[in-house]
């Protein structure tokens, strides 16, 4: 699994990891019952604070999406597919995102709806 | 035990420092939770490693206490110290004839929890070579070798003064990867003392900000990132600030009628305020972790 | 709930011998020059038994005791016992660990008499001297004791060399102010001590002590002086204890 994180991006680490595996099993990296990394191993290569990847997959394990084995690791849920639901928040997720970006330069969600509709179309052609 | 204190891996009450007419530390009360990864940034000579010294009796404080897991750090020195694995900013390398092995066999003597088999690892991992002689280690080598020291006995408290001076990007980055794991598998409560944030934002969970000897704040990364936020601002032409509002303020810019100010508060409470006064709240962003210290270490941080 | 998880300090024992293991460390390069020397000395007096020359006998006492007055530098070189560094952030209290590493200074100062009157006596039986006079020619007690007063100079003083300096200067400006006044010609000013009577007296006393007069007079004397280094030793230390009132620095 890949995780990227942005330093930039003012939102609390734990919820770009969260987002972070969302995406992964949306986009098919992580299938059900895959392993993910332990928490050594994801604090070690983010360099971030073991307590903020444990706070992570607490969360997501109380989602469900992902849940622990004793003594074996973590693992995602075998519920997790790439469900409808899924996808909806994490599009919720990157909704937000451009929504707050919208409004700090003083457009309307219709501008950006209509926007986005008007690349959609360019890209398609 | 006082009961007040006694969740604080350190605290400390009213500690001051002053080298003849400078001070060092002005009435300082850290309280560092256990667990944490307690980020103390300042400038040079804003007192951060007279704070550390001070946790290991190395140097006295004119005023005040310190006590570090309910320890008072003078009647309790030594088993203050067997609690801490510390990094100093710098000094002279002391055993500059020893091979890093005979130092590191000498330290370890002097630790009863010492991990015989994690410093094996750790030398490993650092790349230290035991028998090279210290005198001939550079300053990034020397670093890494005193990593191992602060680290093999698994001590519940890290002091790290300035703990990526002197490494080179790379090994900086691996190094504090190391810590990084090492804390995922040791309970331990970290200190760690800096002027570059952004070095070791990513394992920052609490900050206290020093400034010129006194702690102009200290919170929870969490609370920071909740109640430091930038307010972007459309107000009418010739609009004032109320009074009220400038108390909190730490850091304001104006273009024409848009103004934008960095402000401490819950952003619900703020806004509220803002809107109360006939401003119209454009956006609210949260800052990075360096971007909202810089605010409280900006020269409009109100009296 | 707390103490539980404490770790705990380490045992004297450990600290003591791992002092005498760094400080044998730091001794190292002198002990092997020392070495080199009286492998050289060995030769040479041997060649001159073995060529009917006198070679080893004199009644003169070996100057041990400027050897372990000065010793204690090389046991502190490098870790300044006033400044920063890795010895004060060990979880041992300050007053003991100074003492530790003094111990161990001695238990090698000790250790490296014991070879060189092992020495001196080999070559004397090859030699034909008596043993008795070759074992008096090696102040053991006063050694001892002179490296007692040597450790608390270095750890009592911020700049024991400066004092030294300092002392040795006074005393060269008493001599020279003595001889000045007590010139015959000024007799108001004759009984002002110069450092002569300060010097002759030590002097008296030192010899009594150093060349095994009898018995009483030099168990008073060695009493007197591993008292007097006792004393000054533990003051020197205390300064260094971790709750001195006063402030120390260390860091």
């Amino acid at each position: 699994m890949l995780v990227n994180l942005d330093p930039n991006d003012a939102r609390p680490l734990y919820l770009q990891i969260m987002d972070e595996v969302r995406r992964a099993i949306v986009v098919g990296t992580l299938k059900a019952e895959d392993p993910l990394p332990s928490v050594r191993e994801l604090a070690g290569e983010l360099v971030i604070n073991p307590r903020t990847v444990s706070q992570a997959y607490q969360e997501l394990e109380r989602e469900g999406v992902i849940y622990v084995r004793r003594g074996q690791g973590t693992f995602v849920s075998p519920t997790a597919k790439r469900s409808a639901g899924e996808r909806r928040s994490l599009a919720l997720a990157v909704a937000k995102r451009a929504l707050l970006e919208a409004r700090r330069n003083g457009l309307s969600a219709e501008e950006l709806v209509m926007s986005i509709q008007k690349l959609a179309a360019k890209e398609d052609e | 035990m006082n009961a007040r204190t006694e969740s604080f891996a350190v605290a400390t009450h009213g500690l001051s420092m002053r080298y003849g007419k400078q001070t060092a530390l002005d009435a300082v009360d850290l309280r560092v939770p256990e667990g944490a990864v307690y980020v103390l940034i300042g400038a040079n000579g804003a007192g951060k490693s007279s704070a550390m010294k001070a946790l290991l009796n190395l140097e006295r404080a004119d005023e005040g206490r310190a006590e570090v897991f309910g320890l008072d750090t003078i009647e309790d020195g030594p088993r203050v110290r067997a609690q801490v694995g510390y990094i100093p900013e710098a000094w002279e390398q002391a055993h500059s004839w020893l091979t890093c092995g005979q130092l590191i066999r000498h330290v370890a003597a002097h630790y009863p929890a010492w991990d015989q088999a994690y410093a094996a690892q750790l030398v490993e991992i650092f790349g230290v070579r035991p028998e090279r002689k210290t005198a001939t280690l550079s300053k990034g080598e020397s670093r890494r070798l005193q990593f191992v020291l602060a680290l093999a006995h698994r001590p519940p408290l890290l002091l790290l003064d300035e703990p990526a001076d002197g490494l080179d990007p790379v090994v900086r980055n691996r190094t504090l990867a190391h810590l990084a794991e090492h804390l995922a598998d040791t309970p331990t409560t970290v200190i760690i003392s800096t002027h570059h944030v952004h070095e070791v934002e990513s394992l920052a969970d609490h900050v206290g900000v020093l400034d010129a000897g006194r702690l102009v704040a200290q919170l929870s990364r969490d609370d920071l990132r909740r109640t430091v936020r930038r307010y972007r601002v459309e107000v009418p032409e010739g609009w004032e600030a109320p009074l009220e509002l400038r108390t909190p303020t730490l850091r304001r810019s104006r273009g024409g009628r848009e103004m934008q100010w960095t402000l401490i508060g819950e952003e619900h409470d703020v806004t509220a305020r803002l809107t109360a006064a006939g401003a119209t709240v454009r956006d609210v962003t949260p800052l990075a972790l360096e971007e909202a210290v810089l605010a409280f270490l900006s020269e409009e941080v109100a009296p | 709930m707390i103490d539980m998880t404490l770790h705990p300090t380490p045992r004297w024992r450990g600290v003591v011998l791992a002092q005498i293991r760094i400080v044998g460390l730091v001794l190292k390069p002198a002990a092997l020059v020392v070495a080199a020397v009286l492998s050289i000395g060995t030769v040479v007096i041997v060649g001159e038994i073995i060529g009917g020359g006198p070679g080893f006998d004199s009644s003169e006492t070996f100057p041990t005791l400027l050897i372990g007055f000065l010793y204690p530098f090389a046991v502190w070189r490098n870790e300044k016992p006033f400044g920063p560094g890795l010895f004060w952030t060990f979880p041992v209290e300050r007053r003991g660990l100074a003492l530790a590493k003094v111990f161990a200074g001695f238990v090698w100062l000790m250790g490296a008499l014991a070879v060189f009157v092992m020495w001196l006596l080999a070559l004397g039986f090859l030699a034909d001297a008596p043993p008795a006079r070759t074992i008096t020619r090696v102040p053991v007690t006063a050694t001892a004791a002179m490296y007692l007063f040597g450790s608390a100079l270095v750890l009592g003083l911020r700049h024991p060399l400066r004092w030294l300096l300092g002392a040795g200067g006074v005393l060269f400006l008493m001599n020279m102010l003595g001889n000045v006044v007590n010139r015959p010609e000024n007799r108001e000013w004759q009984y002002v001590p110069g450092s002569d009577a300060f010097l002759s007296v030590t002097r008296r006393a030192f010899a009594a002590w150093v060349t095994l007069p009898e018995p009483t007079q030099w168990a008073i004397s060695t009493l007197l002086m591993f008292g007097g280094g006792f004393a000054a030793l533990w003051a020197a230390a205390s300064r260094h204890r971790d709750r001195r009132r006063h402030r120390n620095r260390h860091g």
